[in-house]
Order: C-alpha cells, then structure tokens, then sequence
C-alpha cells in the first residue's frame, strides 16, 4: 500500500502519560512513528513540543490523526507541518 | 500548609482528610448519589461517605455500579459518579467506561490506587489504571498532591458533562485520600488550556446547510443521540414539521422524535425499518444530527446515501468526515444549530411528491413477524408489543444488546426523549439490567422496564440483591430463548446453522432465582399467559422478574446482511 509520510506538531502538557495518549492514537490506526522528538519549552516549563513523523495511507487519515490528537485535553494545539518548514530547536529538521 | 499522613482526622482538629475534601467536593457539583463498591484502597473514601449525606449504592459487581452509573446518566442527564477499588475493582469498571464513552455518557469515575510510594511496585491490588483507561475515557487524571483535589474533581465533572459527553476517571492513591491537611483552597479555578468545544454553530455554515434544504427535493433528517444530549428534541420537531423533512433515528437517537408522528419512518440501519431505509439511500440531502455514522446504521459504506448531499451536524469535529465524507460540516450543539436553522431558513421546496412516495414504502413494507401461533410457541416480538401496550409514554426501556434490543428498538414505540436506555456502540451484554437499578433510582416515580436476553441477563444479574434491598419497582422481562439469539441468528445465516457454543444445555430458573432473592417471578409461554402476566404486574409496586419463554428460531428481520447497502434490505 502507498504510503505518505506526515510530521505532526504539537503543543502538549508536560505531563506523565500524555505521551502515551498520543501514542495510543497511532497504535489503534496500526500507524508507526518513525521519529519523535519532546522538549520541554523554554518558556513555559509546564508545555512540551512535540514532533513526530508517520506514514498514513493518505491525506483523510492525516486530517483525522490531527482531530484525534486535538481531542487530547493534554494536548494544546497540533497541526500537520509537513508542508511548512519547522522553527524548533529540538533538531530533527 | 500542614499535611500529614493519617487514617482519619481526629475530632475536634481543624485538619481535613483529603477523603473528606473528595467528597465535599463531589456534592459541591450537585450530586448525592454514588455507585460503587469498597475494598482496601478506598476505605478512606468510604470512612469519609460513612460521615456525610451522600446516598451510596452498594452493586454486587463493579461492572454493575458503572451500568448502574450510566443507566442514571442516561435519564438524569447527570453525570454518573462511581467509586470502585484499585486493581480488579478498577479493571471490572472497564467496560462501562468503554461503554459509556462510545454512547457519550457523562460519568465520573473514582478508582483507588495503592499508596504513592509503592506505585510502580507490582504491589497488591496495584493496576497501572491509568494506561488502562486513557483510551477508554474523555480523560483521566491521577492525583499526586492533596491540594490538587478540588481542582481535579471540578475538572472530572466539567469535561465529563460538556461538549461531547463522555466518561472521566480520577484515580486516588490511598495515601492521598487519607492525608490530612488543614489548609486547602477549595473553591480552585480550572485549569484545562487544552479543552475546547463549540457550542454555536459558525454562520456560514448554517446559511450553507440553510440553503441546500431550501432546495432538496428528497431530504431526510437522521437523528442521533447528539440531539437528546443537547435536549433539542422539540427543537427537532419544530424544524422538521417547519420543512416537511422525514426523520430517521438510530438506535440511540429514538425518543428524540415521537414514534407516532406522520413524519417519523423509524429507525434506520441493519436492522431498520425498509422505508427508514430506502429514504436515506433516495435522498438528495441527507442531514444528520449528532450520530456518528456507525457502521450498523450505514451498511456498506460504498453504498450509502450515494445520491445525497451529505450534512452532519455534531459538536465533535473529529466526527466529521470520519466514516462518511460530508459536504456540508457544522460544527455545534445540536439545539443551537436547529435553533440557528430554525431562524434562518425559509421556505422550502415542496416535498409532496417525496412524501408521498415514502408513505408507500411505509404502508407496503411495514415490520411484520411470524406468529403461527399453533407451532413454536410464543413470538418474542409479541412480548415487546405487550410491554409497549400496558405502559405509558413515561416508561424507561433498557435493554443489553442482541436480538431482545432490536425487536424493542422496533416494536416499543418512544414517543419521548430520554426514556430509552441501550447499550449501541460496544453492544455490551449484561447492560440493561444494571442500566434499569441507576435510572429507577434518578427517577423514582417512572416506571422502569429491563428488557434483557437469557445470556445477557446471566452477566449482571448478582444486582438482583440490589432491586430487592432498595425495592427497587422494576420489571424485567426475560426474553428467554434459550439461546444467544443473535449468534445463533448469524450462525443460521452465515455458518451453515453451526451453531457453535450458543445453545447452552443449562440455564438456570429464572423464576426460582428471583424468588431466591424475595423478588416475584413469573413464567409466561403463550401469548395469553404473556398478556395477562405483564398487564397484571407491570404496575406491581415491587419488583417481578417475568421468564418469559419464547421461541428458539426466531430471527431479526428485516436485516441488511454485511457487505450490503441500506437498499438491499432482506425480510422485508
């Protein structure tokens, strides 16, 4: 099956487990991450950023993953940046 | 801040247990009543409830405190609370939790947790409960910190009871709870930056949606549970009898609209009713209203609705698109929408011809079983007409999931909202029962009927101890086939009437169990017995447990067979 690989941005409580909500989003969709960073943000110590990388089938299940990711109470904010070029200093990119 | 580690407050002290923070800080969100069951790790808790006036009720099993909690939920519109222990307390409310957040049920869940310093020990009755859980709840939280509680619990009720409904689980390490503390700012502000939900719909969504009904021709209103959550049911009518637009209902949604009114065609889906049907695959906009596109109500997803502008109102946008795509999103509450739909639209194409048409397939094709009473003995869709018969508009109907729910789904006729207690989404066995015992006690004065299968009533039915020590005036009525009656259906179906593992050789009496338990029992296996029997005690002001025998081979019919379209319906 074609696949398309996707990076998804998000800003997440810096809590125990959130990052295993996220995960559990992918594990039910049998989607693997392909790489994942987390890092706490300089200003404000209680969010993290997030940045993974995922291969979807296509554009619908990227849209779905960031509508599941939003319902997330941990998670503030997300978006599918594949498409735009990543401002971070956590340094994949 | 003084925080010490104690088993109770000693009396005369100004310090406070964080069991008793807990529970004020329950009744602080306007609820007296509790589901649950006590061990180890809550006792805290429990020596805490032992002191205020918060109405507890003991279930026999987890399992049944949290169907219990969302039976309450259901006819309440209040969230459910429940507290159950760590570990196996805990893992046995699992799938209620699952149940609860498939059907949008607002629920809070206390669980308790081993102490903090020996989380992560494998110690006893330790489960990792929130892991467990997070995909089954709205949200968890696990509380660290004693002055972290009132927060928390403001927290649990706000999510679990706003935007789409659904259950939350706070898990209290034992040492928490029974931490006293003498300052602990109480009245603490939420803090959830990350929750969101809109409730009024965005203008030009409307107008989008106002203007394809002012031109459909052949549009239908579906209508799910989103509309009953938002209590929008008259809203609904208004805006249907407004257009002339049909209604359909799921499973979840009857009730919203009234059985008997001109425009209702019935439920839809796999096992609907052929005009519900026929009128979704006819459409030219179809518009649905707070379901989520189950694949029991869509068939073949290829298939369905292949002619019709897709809308699909609902306050949860990851619904949106998910199983169907849709061309005319509104993101919002269901009774804001109708009410901003209500305003905005004028008038709409005519739809006599439509209706007209829909009225045929109605009067051609309506439900029909087979009743050769000299044969096989009494017709389970005849009991569900009888029940229908002796009881009011007023009634609460529950029921497990498998063939009794689908014959009540089709033959009770809800002409009101929020008297229909079914377990849809996970379809989960030994629901209806403990469903029934929460929604008699949030209402005290409706009568209150269990429609449940032999199997299903076999998983929960230790609360029979519960009805009885409450006296409690429940009916329940065993559609007793002695069989799992949809696996079996299936099986005749699709296996080459294999019926593997779904004729059990034993069963226990069912009457001799009930009067075990001082309830009232009844055997009933013809139809007079049947009439009699549930005219006589439906309005006992006790409990009774009424067996009724009813025939094996019985299927579900209409049906639309997997794989299929909503047009391809067979048993019609």
């Amino acid at each position: 099956m074609r696949q398309m690989k996707r990076t998804i941005q998000a800003t997440i409580s810096s809590h125990a487990s959130v990052l295993g909500r996220v995960a559990d989003i992918l594990a039910k969709r049998h989607l693997a991450i392909h790489r994942l960073t987390v890092e706490r943000l300089i200003e404000n110590d209680k969010l993290s950023c997030l940045i993974l990388e995922t291969d979807v089938e296509n554009l619908h299940q990227s849209e779905q993953l960031v509508r599941q990711f939003d319902k997330l109470i941990d998670v503030i904010s997300v978006a599918d940046v594949t498409e735009k070029k990543l401002r971070t200093n956590v340094g994949f990119y | 801040m003084k925080v010490q580690t104690k088993t109770a407050a000693e009396p005369g002290s100004r310090l406070t247990t964080g069991a008793d923070i807990l529970v004020r800080a329950i009744l602080r969100e306007g609820t007296d009543m509790v589901f649950g069951y006590p061990g180890g790790a809550v006792l805290p808790i429990y020596d805490a409830l032992y002191r205020k006036k918060v109405r507890h009720i003991l279930a026999r099993h987890e399992q049944g405190a949290i169907h219990a909690a969302e039976g309450y939920a259901r006819v309440s519109g209040k969230p459910g609370v429940v507290i159950a222990t760590s570990g196996p307390g805990a893992t046995n409310v699992v799938t209620g939790l699952m149940d609860a957040i498939i059907d949008s049920l607002p629920l809070v869940v206390f669980t308790g947790q081993v102490a903090t310093k020996v989380i992560g020990s494998d110690a006893f009755q330790e489960a990792d409960v929130i892991g467990i859980t997070a995909p089954a709840t709205k949200h968890n939280f696990q509380v660290r910190d004693i002055r972290e509680l009132p927060g928390v619990v403001r927290e649990a009720f706000y999510v679990a009871s706003t935007g789409r409904p659904g259950p939350v689980l706070v898990d209290l390490p034992k040492d928490i709870c029974a931490a006293q503390t003498d300052k602990v700012h109480e009245e603490k502000e939420m803090n959830l930056p990350g929750y969101h939900f809109t409730v009024r719909p965005a203008d030009e969504q409307v107008r989008k949606l106002a203007e394809a009904i002012e031109r459909a021709v052949r549009p239908v209103l579906l209508t799910g549970a989103g509309v009953l959550h938002a209590n929008a049911s008259d809203l609904l009518r208004s805006f249907a009898e407004k257009h002339n637009l049909p209604v359909v209902s799921t499973l979840l949604g009857l009730g919203s609209f009234p059985a008997s009114h001109p425009l209702f065609l019935g439920m839809g889906g796999m096992h609907g009713t052929y005009a519900a049907n026929m009128a979704i695959s006819e459409s030219d906009l179809l518009i649905n209203i707070g379901s989520r596109f189950d694949d029991r109500l869509t068939g073949n997803l290829e298939k369905f609705a292949m002619n019709a502008l897709i809308a699909h109102i609902d306050i949860d946008p990851s619904e949106i698109g998910k199983n169907v795509p849709v061309d005319l999103p509104v993101i919002g509450d269901a009774a804001a929408v109708l009410k901003r739909l209500n305003e905005v639209t004028g008038n709409a194409a005519d739809k006599g011809k439509w209706l007209r048409h829909l009225q045929s397939y109605r009067s051609q094709h309506p439900l029909h079983y087979e009743n050769d009473r000299t044969n096989d003995g009494l017709a389970p869709q005849r009991v569900i007409e009888y029940v229908c018969r002796y009881t009011d508009s007023d009634t609460v109907i529950t029921t497990d999931v498998g063939q009794h729910q689908m014959w009540t789904a089709q033959y009770y006729r809800f002409e009101r909202p929020d008297n229909w207690v079914t377990s849809g989404g996970l379809g989960t066995m030994g629901f209806g029962f403990p469903a029934a015992i929460g929604a008699q006690v949030a209402k005290p004065q409706k009568p209150v009927v269990a429609i449940v299968g032999d199997g299903g009533f076999q998983m929960t039915l230790q609360e029979l101890a519960v009805v009885k020590e409450l006296d409690l005036p429940i009916k329940i009525v065993v559609l007793n086939n002695h069989t799992l009656g949809m696996v079996r259906q299936w099986q005749e179906a699709f296996y080459e009437k294999r019926y593997a593992e779904s004729i059990p050789s034993f069963q226990p009496d069912f009457v001799k169990l009930a009067e075990s338990y001082g309830i009232r029992g009844e055997r009933v296996t013809t139809e007079e017995e049947a009439d009699q029997v549930i005219a006589d005690s439906i309005h006992d002001p006790h409990p009774v447990l009424i067996d009724c025998h009813v025939k094996q081979m019985a299927n579900v019919f209409p049906m639309v067979a997997p794989g299929k379209g909503l047009n391809e319906m067979i048993g019609v």
